[in-house]
């Protein structure tokens, strides 16, 4: 079976799609917890929330494609950015109550969307999606391939080494740098915390938002499915190393890849690694081999 | 336990300092608080039985006690005032999910090991005791209770690694495990072992449907259980949970094997929960994979935050509020909403109460009841002439 081509190719490519997928969640989140120290558990609500947005709006049809989808990257990360001045700040000395707070979060936010939608699924069926940016096929070795996986690893790959520079080179990436390093020195030398850690977190819905926006017309998604890009997003990032930006890309690959060669080309009867067996055994082994991840930082306390 | 009072007056100017050579490492007033400790737990070891009247009286006249009494003969009053099934239905969940919630407390609210895939152990009591009882024949007494020494095992199997973890991770490693088993027991390509989305249907009722005697049941082995923590709570071993809770170090500083007894918390929240899983299976007669889900182990936070965070009695008190009201706003809902919507009502309900919860972390410490608590407890200490 390894030698098909056409398993061969599709594994490479949805395996690189997912990655990117991925690595758009998991830096959103490793880039929260490395700067200000929140676990957002309602990472996954994000993800989900931005793709039904775009999906409300397009198929109530009050707005063209484009305005949809640029409201979904404005709506959740406001929605973000609000949790996080009235919810996620007041709490952040204990760090179980951020924990159960973001939880109940991401309930509220999946149940809104049960709420308004019904448990059903966008994307599975025609007409209740909305359609890819690119449609139509490439042709790569002999096999089609939507044009949409190609989009989302040029855009992933943009994305992120937009930010990587944006942080690295920017005054304002340097005092995230400088927050996520030593919060107290950082506001002693005047930067506005508070600020530095909420652009992280409207950062990070925005990138899940633009993961959203360009995967869920490939893969379809449930309002429950926010509790599974949540875990897969906390394996990656635990893989890479919370804080690590650059691990937390390069775990997405390891687990997407991990993923579909196991659905590939092992047996149906034990697609055991299409559940979150993978994902659970990647937590628990590195919390407790190697907490700090194959690239993270010093454990923060 | 010391309030802040008894705190206030403890003489930091006796702290020796250490010797360096021998080094002891623990200075007089850490040697008062263990003292305390034992006195505590000397005072309150006989907690669970009032067996000699003398301390059946002092236990009534205690707020704790008195209140404890005035609502356990009003819920045993209940099957008198109510003849629908669904009321029946509504007091009979809120028992099962108060032994669940108090489970949830003892290992989280006590012994501070925050775990967000409680519904583990609550499943996999269910299916164990679902399983037995069909497949296997059994009576449903002997197969709670093995369900649940089953759901003990599994406990010891998700304890082991989480004891290296703290905090944050060990909310999160519970929380995958939860949806681990969620995934696997929904999966139909495991049917054999897991029994796939449909779960295990058909088993026999506790009481053939019988409401009004299952409400006893259900209700007798409620106190049973809720006893049962009580008494762990004000013991030796509650003591020592809660020391955990408080400075890990200092407890394995002092001498006592946290690991021993974080296993132990585990052991026993797991039984306890495997306990109200198998009562959940016998009540529904059916047993889905939905039962790990995320919002199962949503609850028993939830209900434990309405009723106050670290007393195992609060946690029965915030499973019967959630549940009532849950209920008396489906019924509004019903009221208001054309009946289309009927399917969402719950939905609605859990909607609230994270609302609910979101606020209560928001403003409280350690739950909504405390400060009301406070209050009564005065309250009662003046009717009572003290």
């Amino acid at each position: 079976m390894i030698f098909q081509i056409e398993f061969f190719v599709n594994t490479l490519v949805y395996g690189a799609a997912l990655g990117s997928v991925l690595a758009l969640l998991a830096v959103g989140y490793s880039l929260v917890y490395g700067v200000g120290g929140i676990i957002n558990l309602a990472h996954g609500a994000f993800y989900i929330l931005s793709g039904f947005i775009v999906f409300w709006f397009y198929d109530a049809g009050i707005v063209p494609y484009s305005v949809a989808i640029i409201l979904a990257l404005l709506i959740v990360p406001t929605i973000a950015a609000i949790s996080y001045i009235f919810l996620i700040k007041p709490t952040q000395e204990h760090e179980v109550g951020v924990l159960i707070i973001t939880f109940s979060l991401a309930f509220l936010i999946e149940r809104s969307i049960v709420l308004y939608e019904g448990a059903q699924s966008i994307g599975e069926i025609q007409d209740r999606s909305f359609p890819p940016i690119v449609s139509g096929q490439i042709e790569f070795l002999g096999t089609g391939i939507n044009s949409q996986y190609i989009l989302i690893m040029i855009i992933a790959a943009l994305v992120i080494s937009a930010l990587i520079i944006f942080i690295k080179k920017s005054k304002v990436g340097k005092s995230i740098r400088a927050v996520s390093q030593d919060k107290e020195a950082a506001q002693l030398m005047g930067i506005n915390v508070n600020f530095i850690i909420m652009l992280t977190i409207v950062l990070s819905a925005f990138l899940a938002g633009i993961a959203s926006v360009l995967y869920v017309p490939m893969i379809p998604i449930l309002p429950t499915d926010s509790w599974d890009y949540l875990l897969m997003s906390m394996s990656v990032v635990i893989l890479g190393g919370l804080g690590s930006l650059q691990g937390s890309v390069i775990g997405a690959f390891i687990i997407s890849y991990t993923r579909f060669i196991t659905f590939y080309y092992i047996d149906i009867q034990y697609q055991l690694a299409y559940s979150g067996v993978i994902h659970l055994a990647v937590i628990v082994v590195m919390l407790i081999v190697r907490p700090r991840g194959i690239l993270g930082k010093k454990q923060r306390t | 336990m010391l309030d802040k009072d008894e705190i206030r007056e403890i003489n930091l100017d006796s702290v020796e300092e250490l010797d360096i050579k021998t080094r002891r490492p623990i200075g007089e007033p850490f040697k008062k608080i263990i003292q305390r400790m034992k006195n505590d737990t000397k005072r309150f070891v006989n907690y669970k039985i009032p067996s000699s009247s003398s301390n059946l009286k002092s236990w009534v006249k205690s707020f704790r006690g008195g209140i404890g009494l005035i609502t356990l003969i009003l819920i045993s009053l209940i099957p008198l005032i109510i003849n629908r099934n669904l009321y029946y239905h509504i007091f009979i969940t809120a028992m099962i999910y108060g032994i669940f919630a108090a489970s949830w407390d003892l290992l989280s609210g006590v012994t501070g090991q925050v775990s967000f895939g409680h519904a583990a152990f609550f499943g996999i009591g269910g299916y164990t005791c679902g399983a037995f009882i069909k497949y296997l024949g059994m009576d449903w007494p002997v197969a709670i209770v093995f369900g649940s020494f089953i759901g003990v095992i599994i406990g010891l199997i998700i304890a082991i690694p989480s004891l290296r973890l703290k905090g944050p991770y060990l909310a999160l490693g519970s929380l995958a495990f939860s949806l681990l088993l969620w995934q696997l027991f929904g999966m139909d390509s495991l049917k054999d072992i897991f029994f796939g989305s449909t779960g295990i249907r058909n088993i026999p009722h506790l009481t053939n449907y019988d409401f009004q005697e299952e409400f006893f049941i259900v209700l007798i082995i409620m106190i049973i259980c809720v006893v049962i923590m009580l008494a762990v709570f004000n013991s030796k071993l509650g003591t020592i949970f809660q020391a955990i809770r408080e400075d890990e170090i200092s407890t394995e500083a002092s001498g006592i094997n946290t690991t021993k007894y974080k296993l132990y918390a585990f052991m026993i929240s797991a039984f306890f929960a495997g306990i109200a899983g198998s009562l959940y299976t016998l009540h529904l007669g059916n047993i889905k994979p939905d039962i790990f889900s995320s919002i199962k182990s949503f609850y028993p936070i939830i209900m434990v935050m309405i009723g106050g965070i670290a007393t195992i009695s609060g946690a029965v008190f915030g499973a019967y509020f959630f549940i009532v009201v849950s209920e008396i706003i489906v019924e509004i809902c019903t009221g208001l909403l054309p009946t289309e919507f009927l399917v969402i009502f719950a939905d609605i309900a859990t909607f609230i109460f994270a609302i609910i919860l979101i606020i209560v972390i928001r403003f409280t410490e350690r739950g909504l009841m405390e400060p009301a608590i406070k209050r009564s407890k005065s309250l009662w200490d003046i009717l009572l002439g003290k």
